[in-house]
């Protein structure tokens, strides 16, 4: 145990005070700072040295109008001396204007002064006449408005003599009183003998450089500090929460041999629907399902002028590919309007129309891709969509269900899967997968398939190719627990920092 | 199958076949399930003989739909339940095999009311009148195009020509309006109808004639006598056309191209058994070939590969063995994430957190409220919220537009993003998706050199060379704004946003903010 010197001092004012002192005269008779008193105080309670007690108490206190006559005198007194001043004999209204006072003291005062045997009053045929003798020496009135001027004290502490003329002034409302908890400290034998045999220590709170160079620091002691108390918080710089967990994803992805593709937001029809096989009067194709660019609204297919051929003949016999086509008259026109890309497939027909592409070869892309929808608790007009392609000659169905088995299960952390006939125009067979993780039952997560004779080989492709694509802002809402998807884009910067990194 | 409900004895099914029209009525599915569950053989419906009834059809419909399909089905006395379920399919079909009537469209009318030859004509819009479906007042063409729902929802079909299709009888009778409506004395079908004449009209030869199989095939189902009608063309040599043609169509499926599609190993008779369930009649014409049927109104079959399909759903495809490709390949992100990736993590270092924001605004957030005015930018057509009309051309605008929200919340904030941006390529109308990376600190006391010190710590951090020069923009204040170069060419801006700019977002403590294309990869 060892005690510091603000210790030291709060202990040896308590025993000079008697033992017991209210905090206010500990810390007036230190010269202490509330603080520091107060955390003494609750280092010597800690070692039972002291003892707090707090107890509720009536305190009289001098109020505004109490203070006025402290400064001024009371009323009655200001109209004696005026009276006595003017030869012992004045009218009544005479003399408390001229002590200042508005005329409905008239009453007041001469009541007191009469009361107080300090003069009287005579009625005359010209008004009231106060007559007052002789200059009234100082009352108890007086002397107690005088002590309780300078500092308020508990009502117990007034002295008995005193105490009617107290009771008089609260009903004056020259004195008021209110309830309040007194803390006391009390010194314990303990404590007593402590000052006796404890030596202070001399304390710094901050540890300086000078201190480390001159080797001060072992001189002095550095306060502990208490290390359990709240802290101010602060804001780190950090990932945003989906962003993290799409980085997570494609970390996955790249473990599973895949590349990443990119690809503009902007894109033709051509490459968004067209080189996927969606004939050209698709309802997807709508302004309902498609954003349409009004400004600027169509592109040059110059740089596509091979497979334009190939993809047109498709579409309307089937070119080479073995397939009866659509049988409508394909419009290069209407090919080359600008859209917003509305799929990732989008990106998987630029993997496959790009110089670099390798067989085998997997490539992924996390697409931003854009349909007109109001924003709701279940739909996005901007959203993201995972999507990827396979292409090896050896692909198989099988392999298909094997690499959504690996999804749901590496990405998705699903316990079990199944799978559904589905439909798109662009593959076939296609494939719905469903997962199930505990907790959350069976879950549509992705459609799938493997892509058309009718897409692949106008591309110049002679080898299957798996393709798939997963829900991945469905993903992230399940992992997160979140059933709003706006929440994915939510200006609530709060949230965003408060999110969890783990 | 989405539920059962055993109390109302009733299951409900999804089809999400878009090109499967033949399921899409109860018919249809009963007639699916029957040879899946091997109760029935596959069986093409059978034409019971041909009509009286003739169509000429008037060259003038060439532009404005020039295809007309026809059959009678008699006998069919259909119940109420029967009459939902055809009219159901017609709605669907028109829908979207259809394309919303405009590629083709159905009509039902009483076979016996009607005279023939039929007349696909056109009629002049205020001239001809009749009394439309539901209605026993005569209307104009336009009148039921202007005022009548169906007229509304399917006049921009046909009102843009000076006369517009239309369907008589022999006696001059008019059986309709096409796509729009059926007159109310010809093309009213109730429970009684004993015999029906089915009419398709549209814009493609190859969908009015599917259109039509599907219909009669259906309506047979219910025991149906198909029929057949004649179209003569007026402008094709008077070309006959006997509808509806209900001859199957044939391919010829690999059964080694079958196995490899489907990592299987299936003998040509299993693969038969599988072909029949999914509705094909199917043989053996030599080792490795299977001549598989197509019935009529399966016009989902373009290539093999669809009958592949068939058979893996008529086994289950669950049956199959997932197995994970074996082939190698080295995974990998594009240089382009790799250098997002050293950008985030340089911000983030600094104290900036990561944002997240639309790419899809609108001109008011990153134009007028920064203060610019001759900005160009991409523009949606079809926008569907006032929010989200454009593609932003930069991305501080949708940072302050975040601060905006957080008024509210502790300071200092500073945030930072690396999105798309979209831009048009100067003096062409070509766009270029552009990933940008901007930053911006608020606080009391945020300032330029605040800022430029975070700017010259993350440019210095990947090694790149670069210079400030004093510049002016409209977002930013005068004297504390610098361009930044690198290589002699601009890479960004940074410095105080203006306090005008603050204001308009209504915020209102000091900004500082930089904004940057992607440095390119830095040569070591």
């Amino acid at each position: 145990m060892e005690l510091r010197e603000n210790d030291i001092k709060v202990l040896s004012t308590l025993r000079d005070a008697g033992g017991t002192a209210s905090v206010e005269d500990v810390v007036r008779k230190t010269g202490l700072a509330n603080a520091a008193v107060a955390r003494a105080s609750l280092t010597l309670s800690e070692l039972g040295l002291v003892k707090e007690q707090a107890t509720k108490m009536t305190e009289v206190f001098c109020t505004e109008e109490g203070h006025d006559y402290l400064a001024n005198g009371l009323p009655e007194r200001r109209v004696a001396t005026v009276v006595h001043d003017a030869g012992g004999k004045l009218s009544v209204s005479e003399a408390v204007q001229q002590a200042g006072l508005p005329l409905d003291f008239v009453s007041i005062v001469t009541g007191w002064i009469a009361r107080k045997g300090w003069g009287k009053i005579e009625k005359t045929s010209s008004g009231a006449i106060l007559l007052v003798p002789k200059s009234p020496s100082k009352d108890e009135d007086e002397e107690i408005l005088e002590r309780i001027g300078q500092v308020s004290i508990p009502i117990d502490e007034v002295p008995s003599n005193l105490r009617q003329a107290a009771d008089r002034l609260l009903k004056r409302n020259i004195l008021a009183s209110k309830e309040r908890t007194q803390r006391k400290l009390q010194i314990t034998p303990q404590g007593v003998e402590a000052i006796l045999t404890k030596a202070p220590v001399n304390e710094v709170s901050n540890l300086t450089s000078e201190m480390i160079l001159s080797g001060d620091w072992e001189r002095v002691r550095l306060r502990a500090y208490n290390v359990s108390s709240p802290v101010p918080s602060l804001n780190p710089g950090k990932y945003h929460p989906y962003l993290r967990f799409l980085r997570m994803v494609k970390r996955k992805l790249v473990a599973l041999g895949f590349r990443e593709a990119v690809g503009p937001l902007v894109e033709t029809t051509f490459i968004n629907d067209d080189c996927l096989y969606m004939p050209q009067d698709h309802p997807a194709r709508e302004i309902h399902d498609l954003y349409y660019l009004r400004h600027p609204s169509k592109a040059n297919l110059e740089p596509w002028k091979d497979i334009v051929e190939k993809v047109a003949q498709t579409h309307e016999n089937g070119w080479k590919t073995g397939s009866t086509g659509w049988g409508y008259k394909y419009s290069r026109e209407e090919a080359s309007k600008l859209v917003l890309r509305s799929h990732g497939t989008a990106l998987s027909v630029r993997s496959m129309i790009s110089k670099d592409l390798k067989i085998p070869g997997k490539y992924f892309a996390i697409a931003r891709c854009f349909r007109p929808e109001l924003l709701d608790r279940t739909h996005l007009t901007e959203f993201n969509q995972a999507e990827g392609i396979v292409l090896d000659p050896s692909l198989s169905l099988r392999n298909l269900l094997g690499v959504l088995e690996m999804f749901a299960r590496e990405v998705a952390g699903a316990d079990k899967v199944r799978f559904k006939p589905d439909y798109f125009p662009f593959t076939e067979p296609s494939v719905e997968l469903q997962a199930y993780r505990e907790g959350y039952g069976w879950m549509e997560f992705g459609g799938s398939g493997i892509f058309r004779p009718e897409v692949t080989e106008p591309l110049g492709i002679k080898v299957p190719v798996i393709a798939w694509g997963l829900g991945i802002d469905r993903l992230y809402m399940m992992h997160q627990q979140i059933h709003d998807i706006r929440q994915l884009f939510t200006t609530d910067l709060e949230w965003i920092r408060q999110q969890r990194v783990g | 199958m989405e539920s059962l409900d055993e109390q109302n004895d009733s299951v409900s099914i999804e089809v999400k076949d878009s090109n499967h029209p033949d399921i899409w009525s109860v018919e249809g599915i009963a007639r699916a399930l029957r040879t899946n569950l091997g109760i029935a053989k596959p069986k093409a419906p059978a034409l019971s003989g041909k009509s009286d009834l003739r169509v000429t059809v008037d060259r003038r419909l060439g532009p404005i739909r020039p295809y007309i399909a026809t059959s009678i089905v008699r006998n069919v006395k259909p119940s109420e339940n029967a009459l939902k379920s055809w009219i159901s399919l017609q709605e669907k079909m028109d829908l979207t095999y259809g394309r919303k009537r405009k590629r083709a469209s159905i009509g039902f009318y009483q076979a016996d009311l009607v005279k023939s030859p039929l007349r696909y004509t056109v009629g002049n819009p205020d001239d001809t009148a009749f009394a439309p479906l539901g209605s026993t007042e005569k209307m104009t063409l336009r009148e039921i195009v202007e005022k009548h729902p169906k007229g509304i929802e399917y006049g921009g079909i046909i009102s843009s020509f000076k006369d517009w299709p239309l369907l008589t009888d022999g006696d001059g009778q008019v059986l309709s309006l096409p796509p729009i409506i059926n007159s109310n004395d010809l093309g009213k079908v109730s429970s009684g109808t004993k015999n029906i004449l089915v009419e398709v009209t549209g814009t493609n030869v190859d969908t009015v004639g599917n259109t039509l199989k599907i219909v009669v095939a259906a309506l047979a189902e219910r025991g149906g006598k198909i029929y057949s009608c004649t179209q003569t063309y007026a402008d094709k040599g008077a070309k006959r056309v006997v509808t509806p043609d209900l001859k199957s169509s044939s391919k010829e499926l690999s059964v080694s191209y079958a196995n490899r599609l489907l990592g299987a190993a299936f003998k040509p008779a299993e693969m038969i058994r599988s072909l029949v369930r999914a509705g094909h009649p199917s043989r053996q014409v030599s080792k490795d070939t299977l001549r598989v049927e197509s019935l009529c109104y399966r016009i989902d079959i373009m290539h093999q590969v669809d009958l592949v399909e068939d058979i893996a759903i008529a086994l289950d495809i669950n049956k199959l063995d997932p197995e994970w490709p074996r082939i190698w390949t080295l995974g990998g992100l594009t240089p382009e994430t790799d250098r997002h990736e050293t950008l985030a993590e340089v911000m983030i270092g600094l104290g900036y957190l990561e944002l997240l924001t639309y790419s899809l605004t609108t001109p008011e957030v990153f134009v007028d409220k920064m203060g610019l005015e001759h900005e160009s930018y991409v523009e949606l057509m079809n926008p569907k919220m006032s929010t989200h009309t454009a593609m932003r051309s930069w991305l501080l605008p949708s940072l302050l537009n975040l601060l905006r929200d957080n008024t509210h919340v502790d300071y200092p904030q500073k945030v930072f993003e690396i999105g798309p941006c979209v831009v048009l390529r100067e003096g062409r109308s070509e766009t270029e998706t552009r990933y940008k990376i901007a930053a911006v600190t608020i606080h009391t006391a945020s300032g330029f050199t605040e800022i430029r010190s975070c700017l010259d710590t993350l440019l210095s951090s990947i090694g790149l060379k670069f210079k400030v020069e004093p510049t002016t923009h409209p977002s930013f204040l005068e004297g504390r704004t610098g361009k930044v170069i690198s290589e002699e060419k601009p890479l960004g801006i940074v410095g105080e946003l203006h306090p005008r700019i603050i204001r308009e977002w209504g915020l209102s403590l000091p900004i500082a903010a930089f904004e940057l294309e992607i440095p390119p990869t830095a040569v070591s």
